[in-house]
């Protein structure tokens, strides 16, 4: 084997794809050969070290996952279905507990609250207050949802 | 995209792949996570090039897309590893100066050296799948793999092994 046919294999030797035979001959020119043997024994080093950087073996989630994540409509229609959901129990709660005031805390009664709703069972203001809000805040939400599914072609 | 005849990758996989090839090279997770997404975007927008297969072309584009990235974002200072281990300062100088090394040694290589280099080196891919992959022959990826060895080793050997 000459210095040419060592230029020629120099690949296959490296990346292992060399046959057994050859691997022999390519071997026994190195032994003979300085200048061969100083280029491939670096081009070895060179390798080893560009191995050497760390990688990962297992995808760290679904977050970039382009099969479970914002790149999949049909996945993205399912949150949106479940956000909707959740939202619409959330205003229908708001609703339904505003005024007929059986929800409430088993903490302290509040007397002004109670009086105002009626004088029914006592119910903190905060409940009330929230309750109020539920509504609002569903639509808040359900504005930017429909924002997002838009600019993302839904 | 892959041809009717080739069994496609599954997306789940390719998007594996690319986060594996962006971890490499930016050294951080949160980077890796952005420039997957970023490429997995890419991806969708733009279609791929006939000649090579959708493995290659994201491996092309995210190695092209953490180069940019690294390049605009000098000096180049890579964050801790992902999996918190702590390391003696010196070995994580030492590993710091080794990927600012294949960094600067990468940004010299052409497209097809870096994506022949990264197929081989952390995919363990052989010639005849690249040059598969890639649409070339097998001559010209190894012509392009010893090359692109030959251009790293001098970026590469003055680091000393920690």
């Amino acid at each position: 084997m000459k210095c040419h046919d060592i230029d020629k294999l120099a690949a296959d030797y490296l990346g292992n794809e060399m046959g057994t035979e050859l691997v022999g001959e390519f071997e026994r020119h190195l032994e003979e050969c300085a200048t061969c043997r100083k280029l491939i024994s670096e081009l070895r080093a060179t390798l080893k070290k560009l191995s050497q950087l760390p990688t990962v073996i297992e995808f760290p989630g679904r977050v970039a996952d382009g099969s479970k994540t914002r790149m999949n409509r049909a996945s993205w229609r399912t949150s949106l279905l479940k956000a909707a959901a959740v939202l619409a129990f959330g205003i229908c709660l708001g609703r339904l507990s505003a005024p007929q005031a059986s929800v409430g805390p088993p903490a302290q009664p509040h007397t002004t609250a109670s009086s105002e709703r009626g004088g029914q069972l006592p119910i903190h203001p905060k409940w009330i207050e929230l309750a109020d809000k539920l509504p609002h805040i569903g639509a808040s939400l359900s504005a930017n949802l429909l924002m997002t599914a838009k600019s993302h072609g839904l | 995209m892959a041809g009717p005849a080739e069994q496609p990758m599954p997306d789940s996989e390719l998007s594996t792949r690319v986060y594996a090839w962006s971890y490499r090279l930016l050294q951080n997770h949160h980077d890796a996570l952005d420039a997957t997404q970023e490429v997995i975007l890419r991806s969708l927008r733009h279609p791929q090039p006939q000649v090579e297969n959708k493995l290659a072309w994201l491996r092309r584009v995210t190695t092209n897309h953490c180069i940019d990235l690294l390049r605009r974002r000098r000096p180049f200072v890579p964050s801790e590893s992902r999996s918190g281990e702590v390391s003696a300062p010196d070995a994580r100088a030492s590993k710091h100066e080794l990927q600012a090394a294949i960094i600067n040694g990468m940004n010299r290589l052409t497209e097809q050296q870096r994506s022949v280099l990264v197929a081989k080196v952390y995919d363990h891919e052989t010639f005849a799948e690249i040059a598969q992959s890639m649409g070339l022959a097998i001559s010209t990826v190894k012509t392009h793999y010893v090359r692109a060895l030959a251009t790293m080793r001098t970026f590469l050997q003055h680091h000393k092994e920690p």
